[in-house]
């Protein structure tokens, strides 16, 4: 505010009475560069010194290969369960009155708020061929503790609060007489919950489910307790780097991160653009 | 039983679900976060408690176990405070100014939420570890970064970095500039005008992203596994600790230290919904996600 | 269609919404339930189309008993304030909803709604919007797909809630000419809810006043403004002077002047309540003459008609009158005499 009008006016930014400008995006800026943007470049750069063959041999590997498909198909499978369940959960807890319904929205978040260790080796405890659980279902011939089926469980675990935490707030702001609209028009309950409902949450439902499968993908430590940790069967890719890493080849251990990270932008990306999507003819509520 | 006649009718909508679709809907829902939810956190207690109260306390008590303990505690008291300033800076820069780049900014700032913990370990491997890019130079110094207590605290504050500044951002926005604005014309400093006007009307937004950021960064595994070395008595924070004792079939003791972090995730529960319910709508998260 | 409402009542919580609601509605006729907020009149078009259930009372339509019938069933034409429109169909698909929801069997062909469409587009005027969607469109058009939507069905009866509420003055006016048209052309049975007195006498054939929960008063727009049977609709009924009085033999003594009043005769002494219209108000310009003594305190003639504002001189009650236009005005400040051409007495309250 000392200089002339004419210096505020730089073009890229709109001057304004209020200080501190300079200074907070200068330290932004700087503790943005230093803790996350300067160490991703680290790891970006990283596979480089193998050169493109050198990476393709790396992550193509048929462990590496196998580890992915672990991670991405257990994560897809518990994101699936999570949009489902979640859709449910959020139903309830905002069309229903029932006994012990706050405590139960509160808890919905345990898993954001839970360790993931904790889950970890709590998961195993319960669904161990001696567990509380686990003893009812090994002679049924489902094995839970060190399989797939236990990998998939953590990751729908994890994820559990995102579908019912973006849909909730929808479910809620969705105005009643929609709904009887359509039954005075004469839909069905099941015609007006697929044609009328579910459009106008499926954005919502999208993005946790993006939300829920994006973090499955990266999660490690509810996973590496349960999962048999067995490489090309029970293996994920995140515990993969851990032991490329302990075999000090970082080079290695980056390009798995690489592929991950990659994939976590398109998902990113992706979800952006569904919002923009579904948002097209929302802009004046009609 | 005519309360449940009550909760399942209520309203008595005749445009609704019958009520026995209710009741369906309801039992399914409340059986699977039942079994989800409370049976895992169930068991925590139920296995800690396996040998009795005075096998829970010796494991409690145990020197490693109370030095994972205070580890944690330290890491979390500089990685919160160090991005509760960050989050301030972010969200007035963000919130108050108009400039170009600004929804660039907030993605990257987002950024570490879409990072695999391992990966966000795994960064600061490649850039301080003996073989980073920076290693060798640190090294000649005489700067340890990874497998000391400063790795762990720099992982942390990755993993946890977006919680409050993302919290701030919209709550700030929200708010508009012409509270601060009137303050400026009424001859307040800077400083005078955010203590005395900002900050008041965003401590509960605060607050909230505090307790978020701070159960996360009590709780986090997988980044600071990675650069942690796990040196017992040293490097060892409570989920590494809790890995160790798991592994090595010291159940007892592995399930009283997890069941010290469910007592921290009740806390943070029961806090962030006493926020939600009596401060609702002073905070950004209530609308936004 | 006629509908027949015997015995309705409603509450929710401690709230009592409905109070024993009994109405004919004739085939053909356009009604209007008029009344103040809380009076109850959109619970009445919401129970009778089945968006909410009545804790006593029947609904007959021709006869036939739909008192337990669903919603879904009742094939009421519902349009709502806010037009409920569903923001992520175009609005041709909008209007197709309740053919496309209906039973397999009962479902018309695909060419066959699409003709159906195009004709109610016609229909409302919006013959070149079916590919927009809601957010594209004005108040006024959003309305108007809104009632395409509801008549896609064949409605027996035609529900509109508030159909005007939201729309700026102007379209409002354009809006309720033209709905009054198509309700006579398409032979329809209407009920409308309104709070806006001007727009139900103009519109409907007959209005139901309500007042909480209760139906006040039934009839012809000109019945109920020149007949209100009680205070309420009197008040409720456009601009009205409310003068104190003393009943007594059938007549009511304002000051020193009698005048008739239609209460029983036997009824004994009352303090009362007289209403009088401001174009019932005949101003004396002598103070002499016989009538209530007051003096001009204002005078408003820009306008079609001139307002004058009076004291009474013996209770310092304000009166409003008004003159035709080209009247000759008293000057402010003038005293005069007051006679009234019509004035309507009941009991006051608590009497």
């Amino acid at each position: 505010m000392n200089g002339p009008i004419t210096s505020l006016t730089t073009g890229w930014r709109q001057p304004s009475v209020l200080p501190g400008f300079g200074l907070t995006l200068g330290y932004t800026l700087t503790y943005l560069g230093l803790i996350v943007l300067l160490p991703l470049a680290a790891l970006i750069l990283r596979p480089a010194e193998l050169g493109w063959v050198g990476f393709w041999e790396v992550v193509s590997a048929p462990r590496v290969l196998a580890a992915l498909k672990v991670s991405f198909g257990a994560a897809f499978v518990g994101a699936c369960i999570n949009a489902i369940f979640g859709l449910l959960t959020a139903w309830v807890l905002v069309r229903y009155r029932f006994p012990l319904k706050r405590l139960i929205d509160a808890l919905v978040d345990l898993p954001f708020a839970l360790p993931t260790a904790v889950a970890g080796i709590a998961l195993t405890t319960l669904y161990a061929p001696n567990g509380l659980l686990g003893q009812f279902l090994e002679p049924l011939g489902i094995k839970v503790a060190f399989t797939w089926t236990g990998i998939a469980l953590a990751l729908t675990f994890i994820g559990l609060p995102f579908v019912v935490r973006t849909v909730q707030p929808v479910l809620q702001d969705l105005e009643r007489e929609l709904e009887e609209a359509a039954a005075g028009l004469g839909a069905t309950r099941l015609q007006t919950f697929f044609r009328v409902i579910l459009p106008a949450i499926a954005p919502a439902l999208v993005t946790g489910f993006a939300l829920a499968f994006a973090r499955a993908v990266g999660e490690y430590g509810s996973v590496i307790f349960i999962a048999g940790n067995m490489p090309m069967s029970t293996e994920i890719a995140p515990l993969l780097i851990v032991i490329k890493l302990e075999q000090y080849d970082y080079a290695g251990a980056a390009a798995i991160a690489v592929v991950m990270l990659g994939f976590s932008f398109v998902m990113l990306l992706v979800l952006n653009l569904l919002q923009r999507w579904a948002r097209r003819h929302e802009r004046a509520g009609a | 039983m005519s309360f449940l006649k009550r909760a399942f009718t209520d309203g008595s909508n005749p445009v609704g679900e019958p009520v026995g679709v209710r009741a369906i809907l309801i039992g399914v829902a409340v059986a699977y976060l039942f079994v989800m939810l409370v049976l895992p956190t169930g068991a925590v207690f139920v296995e800690a408690f396996r040998k009795g109260l005075d096998a829970y306390f010796g494991a409690i008590e145990q020197r490693h176990a109370l030095a994972a303990v205070r580890l944690t505690l330290l890491v979390a008291a500089i990685a919160v405070p160090a991005n509760l300033v960050f989050g301030l800076a972010a969200a007035w820069a963000i919130a108050k100014f108009e400039f170009r780049g600004k929804s660039l900014l907030i993605t990257f700032i987002d950024l570490p939420f879409s990072v695999s913990p391992v990966i966000s370990g795994l960064i600061y491997v490649l850039l301080f570890g003996a073989h980073g890019w920076l290693g060798p130079t640190l090294d000649a110094l005489g700067i340890k970064i990874i497998f000391t207590v400063a790795g762990l605290v720099i992982a942390t504050i990755f993993v946890t970095f977006p919680f409050i500044a993302r919290e701030l951002i919209p709550l700030m926005q929200e708010q508009g500039t012409e509270q601060e604005q009137a303050a400026i014309s009424l001859g307040a400093s800077g400083l005078q005008t955010f203590f005395r006007v900002t900050l008041p009307n965003i401590i509960w937004g605060l607050l909230y992203g505090v307790l978020l950021c701070n159960a996360r960064a009590m709780g986090e595994f997988g980044a600071v596994s990675v650069v942690s070395g796990h040196i017992r008595g040293k490097t060892n924070t409570m989920p590494l600790h809790i890995e160790i004792l798991y592994n090595e079939y010291d159940f007892v003791g592995a399930f009283a230290v997890a069941s010290l972090l469910c007592l921290l995730a009740f806390v943070t529960l029961a806090l962030k919904s006493l926020l939600e319910w009596r401060f609702g709508e002073h905070l950004a998260a209530e609308r936004h996600h | 269609m006629s509908i027949s409402i015997t015995g309705l009542v409603k509450s929710f919580g401690h709230y009592a919404a409905l109070r024993g609601v009994d109405l004919n509605v004739r085939p053909g006729e356009f009604l209007a339930l008029l009344g103040p907020s809380g009076s109850g009149k959109t619970t009445l078009l919401r129970i009778l189309s089945g968006l909410e259930a009545p804790d006593a009372g029947r609904l007959t339509i021709d006869g036939a008993d739909i008192s337990h019938q669903r919603a879904r069933d009742r094939q009421m034409g519902f349009v709502f304030q806010h037009y409920a429109l569903f923001r992520h169909m175009t609005v041709a698909e909008n209007v197709a909803f309740g053919l496309r929801v209906k039973p397999r069997a009962q479902r018309p062909a695909n060419a066959e709604i699409g003709e159906r469409v195009d004709s109610l587009l016609r229909l409302v005027q919006l013959e070149r919007m079916g590919d927009r969607y809601p957010a594209q469109l004005s108040g006024g058009q959003r309305q108007r797909v809104a009632l395409a939507r509801a008549l896609a069905i064949e409605p027996r009866v035609l529900l509109l809630d508030e159909p005007f509420g939201a729309l700026d003055a102007k379209v409002r006016k354009e809006l309720r000419r033209w709905l009054r048209g198509l309700h006579d052309e398409m032979g329809l049975t209407s009920i409308f809810v309104s709070h806006d007195q001007e727009e139900a006498l103009e519109l409907a054939d007959r209005v139901a006043v309500m007042s909480d929960g209760r139906i006040a008063q039934i009839g012809t727009p000109l019945e109920i403004y020149r007949n209100p049977a009680n205070a309420f609709v009197c008040e409720f009924l456009g601009n009205t002077n409310r003068l104190d009085c003393v009943i007594e033999n059938g007549r009511a003594a304002i000051g020193d002047q009698l005048f008739y009043a239609s209460v029983p005769a036997d009824a004994g002494r009352l303090r009362g309540i007289a209403y009088v219209r401001p174009e019932d108000c005949e101003l004396r310009p002598s103070a002499d003459a016989p009538g209530l003594k007051a003096k001009v305190v204002k005078v408003f003639a820009a306008g079609p008609t001139t307002r004058i504002e009076l004291r009474r001189l013996e209770s310092d009650e304000v009166i409003e009158a008004l003159l035709p236009h080209g009247a000759v005005a008293p000057q402010p400040g003038t005293e005069v005499a007051l006679g009234f051409r019509q004035l309507r007495v009941f009991p006051a309250p608590n009497t």
